[in-house]
């Protein structure tokens, strides 16, 4: 019971380490930041192996957790492009200052 | 300033002195895990106890509504609708936390009748203020509630957050009448009695903090209206979708069918997917400011409710919501170690950050910085990691040994506070609480002095020009 429930906890808590890393890969462009997060998500794989494998749960609750472990691998990315999409959208909406930066750095190029 | 935002700072004050209060019965309440004989007969662990679950709920509740009455009017560029009320029932409010605080001190119990019921402790967990108090915070919220809805009429606008709040504020007064019905039947009463300790906290109040982030996020990083409105409405879904059904993790050894364990397990397995969401959220907001805010105390408690959130509710409520676990972890100290953080990331550090911006927004928008915050964001928070590891430790060794060897048998229980594991660790809790209680003081100490500092820096500033 209690090696479950540590378990448990280590997945939901790698899957918050993935999602952290994720974001700060994808803000610094950074290689030792994604091989970070990508190992970060082997882990929880790993650690859905184990739940699977070796705990006393029964086969819906399993089903429950790898279920689990394939969203958390959906989710950072689909929240990023969602907030990115709306913070381009937001920042292409006419009269945002961000818009008019670009329009002004565009017309300094071409004189 | 409004009438409404001198009125949100009022609140916000008085949430912060009943935090301080609570935090002065919960080290009292730690003491008596490592010295039994503590105050015997004078002054009880379960009074200890109920001023401090009590004061939770009421600092956070004076927290929100202190918050709310501070962005509303400038949501709506107008006064708040009925203010003069609200202002009255502030006082009224404030008399009664400090009358049933002293009762529950100086009375603490009485004869299992109507007069207790009405005049001492109305019985119930998180709810034990009499009835007489119990109607005057039925009343407040239900001005409250008058005041938001009355307001957004009048101005004849109806923003998203505005219109998730109306919608959150009815189910907010209308659960807190669970209070009230008197059901002899213990299986029943519980039954309905998480309806409103839960709901309250895993669904109106998470919707209502949701709204107040947004508002903060708004005014402190100037995220656009667009952005913040779309991501409330996505994880207002989510987290009312998870949280709702969610109750049945609640519903063990009182009597309740056994499909609730089912249930409560599947939904408060999907909690934490939302978390997730709101963590790269937070890596995205602090990326773009480069972790630079003009209000960084603020903003670095923004940081520590997204993460503080996904820690405390979603790491150790995962750990602990199956029904497998969840039957022998129930009521132990692991469900304390879960609350503690759960409670601290979702409201406490929300609360603490609307208190910043409201400070720095009421003394136009100066820089708020200095050595004083950082001490206490790092003390209020490494004391609070201390304290939940430490009930976590005591309450895996509760679960295993009292609950799934022990049997939970009166014995089990007895020879489970002799075990050196639950011993060392209540002692971390009380040291750890200690750190707690000093960052509180600190965090006072900074708020109370940030008119006077910001003072010696303008004379400061106006002899370097005049020098010049």
């Amino acid at each position: 019971m209690v090696v479950t429930a540590l378990m448990l906890g280590g997945l939901v808590a790698t899957a918050g380490a993935y999602g952290l890393l994720y974001g700060a890969s994808r803000l610094h462009d950074s290689v030792i930041l994604r091989i970070a997060c990508w190992t970060s998500y082997l882990v929880l794989g790993a650690l859905a192996c184990a739940i699977v494998s070796l705990t006393p749960l029964r086969y819906g609750w399993k089903a429950l957790v790898v279920a689990s472990a394939a969203a958390y691998l959906i989710i950072p990315p689909m929240t990023w492009r969602y907030l990115t999409r709306l913070h381009g959208g937001e920042n292409n909406a006419p009269g945002h200052p961000e818009r008019a930066h670009r329009a002004r750095t565009r017309l300094y190029r071409r004189a | 300033m409004y009438r409404a935002q001198r009125l949100g700072l009022k609140y916000l004050a008085a949430s912060t002195v009943i935090f301080g209060a609570m935090i002065i019965f919960g080290l009292l309440a730690s003491i008596y895990y490592v010295r039994p004989g503590f105050l015997l007969n004078t002054f009880n662990f379960s009074t200890a106890k109920i001023v401090h679950i009590n004061g939770l709920v009421i600092w956070l509740l004076m927290g929100f509504i202190g918050a709310i009455y501070w962005f509303l009017p400038q949501e709506f560029e107008r006064e708040v609708v009925g203010i003069g009320l609200a202002e009255v029932l502030f006082w009224v409010l404030c008399a009664s936390v400090a009358v049933v605080i002293a009762v529950f001190i100086f009375v603490q119990y009485g004869a299992a009748n109507e007069w207790s019921m009405w005049f001492i402790n109305q019985g119930r967990k998180y709810v034990e203020a009499p009835r007489w108090a119990a109607i005057v915070i039925s009343v407040t919220a239900g001005v409250f509630a008058y005041n938001v809805i009355a307001t957004c009429v009048a101005a004849r606008k109806a923003t998203g957050v505005v219109t998730v709040l109306i919608a959150d504020l009815v189910p907010l007064v209308v659960l807190y009448l669970d209070a009230f019905p008197e059901i002899s039947n213990m299986s029943q009463d519980l039954f309905w009695w998480w309806w409103l300790v839960h709901l309250w906290v895993e669904a109106t109040w998470e919707v209502l903090i949701g709204c107040i982030m947004a508002w903060t996020l708004m005014h402190l990083v100037g995220a656009s209206r667009r952005v913040v409105e779309s991501w409330l409405y996505v994880e207002v879904a989510l987290v009312l979708g998870t949280g709702i059904l969610g109750l049945g993790h609640h519903y063990f050894w009182i009597g309740t069918p056994r499909y609730w364990f089912a249930i409560g397990g599947f939904f408060s397995a999907l909690e934490p997917l939302p978390l997730l969401g709101m963590i790269v959220h937070a890596v995205y907001d602090a990326g773009e400011r480069h972790l630079q805010a003009a209000n960084r105390p603020a903003f670095y408690w923004t940081l520590a409710e997204a993460f503080g959130n996904f820690l405390g509710g979603g790491v150790w409520g995962f750990m602990m919501t199956l029904p497998q676990i969840n039957l022998y972890s129930h009521g132990t100290q692991w469900t304390a170690s879960h609350g503690h953080f759960a409670f601290w990331g979702a409201y406490g550090c929300g609360v603490i950050s609307v208190l910043y911006l409201a400070i720095a927004q009421s003394r136009g928008n100066q820089r708020l910085d200095g050595a004083a915050w950082k001490w206490s964001f790092a003390m209020l928070n490494v004391g609070m990691v201390g304290m939940t590891g430490a009930l976590l430790v005591a309450g895996i060794d509760q679960a295993f040994y009292e609950r799934a060897i022990g049997g939970s048998t009166w014995n089990a229980y007895l020879s489970m506070q002799g075990r050196p594991w639950f011993n060392e660790s209540m002692w971390a809790r009380l040291l750890f609480g200690l750190m707690f209680a000093c960052g509180f003081a600190v965090l006072a100490y900074d708020l109370i002095t940030i008119p006077k500092r910001q003072q010696a820096d303008a004379v400061e500033e106006a002899t370097a020009a005049a020098g010049s």
